[in-house]
């Protein structure tokens, strides 16, 4: 392999496109046909790795030519896991079984018959021939996700063929510091962690700053429960952070980045550790990125099981080796971060809209989503839903498009009681703000947040009392220790949650909380 | 089987929650309290009912339900009734059999055993 | 000051040493060297500790606090099996809790005990991110994805007639 020159790099872009043109044309010009099949962390527990050797084996014996079998990231749709796309023709198979190998190709790729019983069924029995005839999908917007399920995520060349690297060469030779910023600000993109920080205005700051050395982190500690926006981005489109990383570095005059990601995500870490390889093979990282003068490379750190480490100055805490005990802010971490240099840190699904932002205008993402709050969001819906998986949606979309239209409502003829947002940050949405538009405001005001995207459902066989009980038993237990009213605090309200849920109490008698509470 | 919550522990919960929120040092402290906050927001009745009712309405907190069987879906195969730890269900052989809640623990082992779902659980 | 080690202590001494190796000598690498140790071990052997130590020139106690602050490290191995049991907010909805008493209940060990034998270790786990197949619980490396008590206790089964 070895270093590439940007014309060999357009060489790949326009030669590999027209190979995959059948991955998102049904329409293709094309003898081949490409089997995806899932291969993120909630199939791949499925067995699916199995199906991938099964179809590979059989297509050998038969010998079969014309036909790949490529392993992508998470379709979203997990519910259904796991899942096998057949391209161009976009066929939807579901909760296939590695026994059920044989017979799709026999069946499907041989004789050109789909495998009836093996069709995706939508929730009203309606069997589904391609995937974008789904409910699930029809309200949602892939923009972050745009290369999930769509690419390999271990080959560069197919990143590259779908405008991969291509932002970055923008970046590098047209445009100056400044205008990256400008245009990052302008697309309104916030940050997508939880706390939905205006990012060109972080990056702004940290430029702002005069140093020998910057750094750009990408928080990947995802650790809120029930949250897997971040996994499936780094499974299946691992390049686009690293793109980012570089751009967000230029931008701010860093020439290093780190990825915090944490340990529990294996096939993630594999990812990545495959995707910087395989960057830094073709020189779009490291030294003198694409014979521009600009250097910036990527390291990965380890999380190692806190749930503190998510908040950007304990994370900082951690790659500095120490307990992930958060700093007294200000200083933020802009001007003073990590080993005391201005450090911008960003979420993981934050970083996969830059590129998109770069190439296709801030205009173009302004437009999308509302007044404030611009853009798309990826939410991990779960909990009381049929549809349990990974959707992308403008910012906007209403509760109960998300719930009933997408999430295709609750099973078992229950009623929704109440959706949970932002996780053990976040709160309860009952029934009466089912109309709700999903962005930070509105969010903010009814008495939830945004949080990381984690959207728990609940039917009315959830005790309410019960779920703040749970939310806190993880808080007392991840609680860092550091400060009192959290350390103290948050155990006292433990007890009392559990008093009234009658489960195994340590309560003590609470003459000292007035003391306690002041 | 009574929940032991005492007459003040609502005013003592919100109380603690909007401090903790005030004074943590960083986001996670500060936004610690908000599940309870939005709970106690949108369902307060139920915590009204778990504190001074002793009911959980959705029929989860085991310790105020009772665990009732099925009259119509029992079979009297009496798995149950020999898996209680402390004889608390009585039946004949192939009768609907019932549950002495005075003296049952709810420990729940019934229910998990019985092979056609028969037993509930109740708010009381 | 030399002390007398005996044969287990000098393997594992020198084993970390071939872990600490592979990083520049700088105290910021502390978290991957344990992760690197953890992976090997099951847990964080107390020699390990003395070798990073003296390596890095950072107190024991310094390595303590760390180890002790990080859910993914431990001071003591786990089980062979070691049952890990989701209690993210997406399984702990569809019931998680229920195999978390009934392993508790089989076993006769709360979370983060191994059994006398050796054998059993239970683990809460928050959220390994699959969700898609809630509830989940794994052994060892196996996930067992919409997971039943009955899926449970034949789990348990099968590696208790284990000999």
């Amino acid at each position: 392999m070895g270093k590439k020159s940007i014309q060999e790099i357009e060489g790949i872009r326009n030669r590999k496109r027209q190979e995959l043109e059948l991955r998102v044309n049904t329409k293709a010009d094309t003898r081949e046909k490409h089997i995806l099949v899932c291969h993120g962390t909630g199939c791949t527990s499925s067995k699916s790795p199995k199906i991938i050797e099964n179809f590979r084996k059989i297509l050998e014996e038969k010998k079969i030519e014309n036909v790949r079998v490529i392993q992508t990231g998470c379709f979203g749709l997990c519910a259904k896991g796991p899942i096998v796309i057949i391209r161009p023709e976009d066929t939807f198979y579901a909760q296939v079984k590695p026994e059920d190998c044989e017979e799709i190709i026999q069946s499907h790729i041989v004789e050109g018959k789909t495998v009836e019983r093996l069709l995706c069924k939508d929730i009203d029995g309606t069997i589904v021939n391609r995937l974008d005839e789904l409910n699930f999908y029809k309200k949602q917007k892939r923009i972050a996700l745009k290369n999930c399920g769509v690419i390999d995520p271990e080959n560069i060349d197919e990143y590259i063929a779908f405008d991969g690297y291509k932002a970055l060469y923008q970046v590098l030779t047209t445009m100056s510091q400044d205008e990256v910023i400008d245009e990052i600000s302008k697309s309104g993109l916030r940050g997508r962690g939880g706390a939905g920080f205006p990012t060109g205005k972080k990056w702004s700051f940290a430029k702002q700053n005069e140093a020998d050395q910057k750094y750009v982190i990408c928080n990947a500690d995802e650790g809120d429960p029930g949250a897997f926006m971040d996994r499936s981005i780094l499974e299946g489109d691992p390049h686009s952070v690293l793109e980012a990383m570089a751009i967000a570095g230029y931008s701010i005059g860093a020439t290093q980045g780190y990825i915090y990601v944490r340990a529990e995500y294996p096939i993630a870490v594999q990812r990545l550790k495959v995707a910087i390889d395989q960057a830094r093979d073709y020189g779009l990282l490291g030294k003198d990125i694409l014979g521009t003068g600009f250097d910036f490379d990527i390291d990965i750190r380890l999380g190692a099981g806190a749930f503190v480490c998510g908040e950007e100055t304990a994370l900082l805490e951690s790659i500095e080796g120490r307990r992930g005990q958060p700093r007294v802010k200000p200083p933020y971490p802009a001007n003073k971060g990590l080993f005391g240099k201005p450090t911008i840190i960003n979420n993981v699904e934050t970083l996969a809209n830059v590129t998109r932002i770069i190439l296709n205008g801030a205009e173009w993402y302004a437009s999308i989503g509302t007044e404030k709050s611009k853009g798309t969001k990826v939410f991990a819906l779960g909990g009381n839903v049929n549809n349990v998986g990974l959707v992308e949606v403008p910012m906007g979309t209403t509760l109960r498009e998300i719930v009933f239209d997408i999430g295709g409502g609750i099973p078992n003829g229950r009623k929704f009681k109440a959706a949970q947002t932002g996780g053990p940050s976040g709160g309860c949405i009952p029934a009466e703000h089912l109309d709700t538009p999903i962005d930070y405001e509105s969010l903010t005001e009814i008495g939830s947040m945004m949080g990381s995207g984690g959207l728990i459902v609940m039917d009315e066989t959830k005790c309410m009392v019960d779920i703040a009980r749970f939310y806190l038993d993880f808080t007392v237990s991840e609680s860092c220790g550091k400060c009192t009213p959290c350390r103290i605090g948050t155990k006292r309200m433990l007890e009392i949650l559990e008093r009234m849920c009658e489960r195994k109490s340590r309560a003590r008698r609470f003459k000292q909380i007035r003391k306690i509470s002041q | 089987m009574n929940g032991k919550a005492e007459p003040d522990d609502l005013n003592k919960l919100e109380r603690l929650a909007n401090n903790i929120k005030k004074s943590a040092i960083c986001g996670l402290g500060q936004t610690a309290p908000n599940p309870v906050l939005s709970t106690l927001k949108y369902f307060r009745e139920e915590y009204v009912e778990h504190v001074s009712y002793n009911k959980c309405r959705a029929g989860y907190c085991r310790a105020l339900c009772n665990l009732v069987i099925n009259p119509e879906k029992c079979r009297g195969c009496g798995i149950c009734k020999r898996n209680c730890p402390v004889g608390a269900i009585s039946g004949e052989v192939k009768m609907p059999h019932e549950i002495n809640q005075k003296i049952c623990i709810k420990c729940g082992t019934c229910a998990d055993k019985c092979p056609f779902h028969a037993i509930e659980k109740q708010t009381i | 000051m030399e002390e007398k080690m005996n044969c287990m202590d000098k393997k594992v001494r020198e084993e970390t040493k071939e872990i600490l190796e592979k990083y520049p000598p700088e105290k910021d690498r502390l978290i991957g060297i344990l992760n690197d140790v953890q992976e090997k071990y099951g847990y964080i052997p107390k020699q390990a500790q003395l070798t990073i130590s003296e390596h890095l020139n950072i107190p024991m106690a310094e390595i303590y606090g760390v180890i002790t602050f990080y859910s993914r490290f431990t001071l003591q191995p786990k089980g062979k099996y070691n049952i890990s049991i989701c209690l993210g907010t997406a399984c702990f909805v569809k019931g998680s809790q229920s195999l978390l008493d009934r392993a508790k209940e089989r076993l006769g060990i709360e979370s983060g005990e191994v059994t006398p034998d050796g054998k059993f270790s239970i683990d809460e786990v928050r959220c390994v991110g699959a969700c898609g197949l809630a509830p989940v619980f794994m052994v060892n490396e196996e996930v067992y994805g919409k997971a039943t008590v009955k899926q449970l206790d034949e789990v348990i089964d099968k590696y208790q007639k284990e000999n």
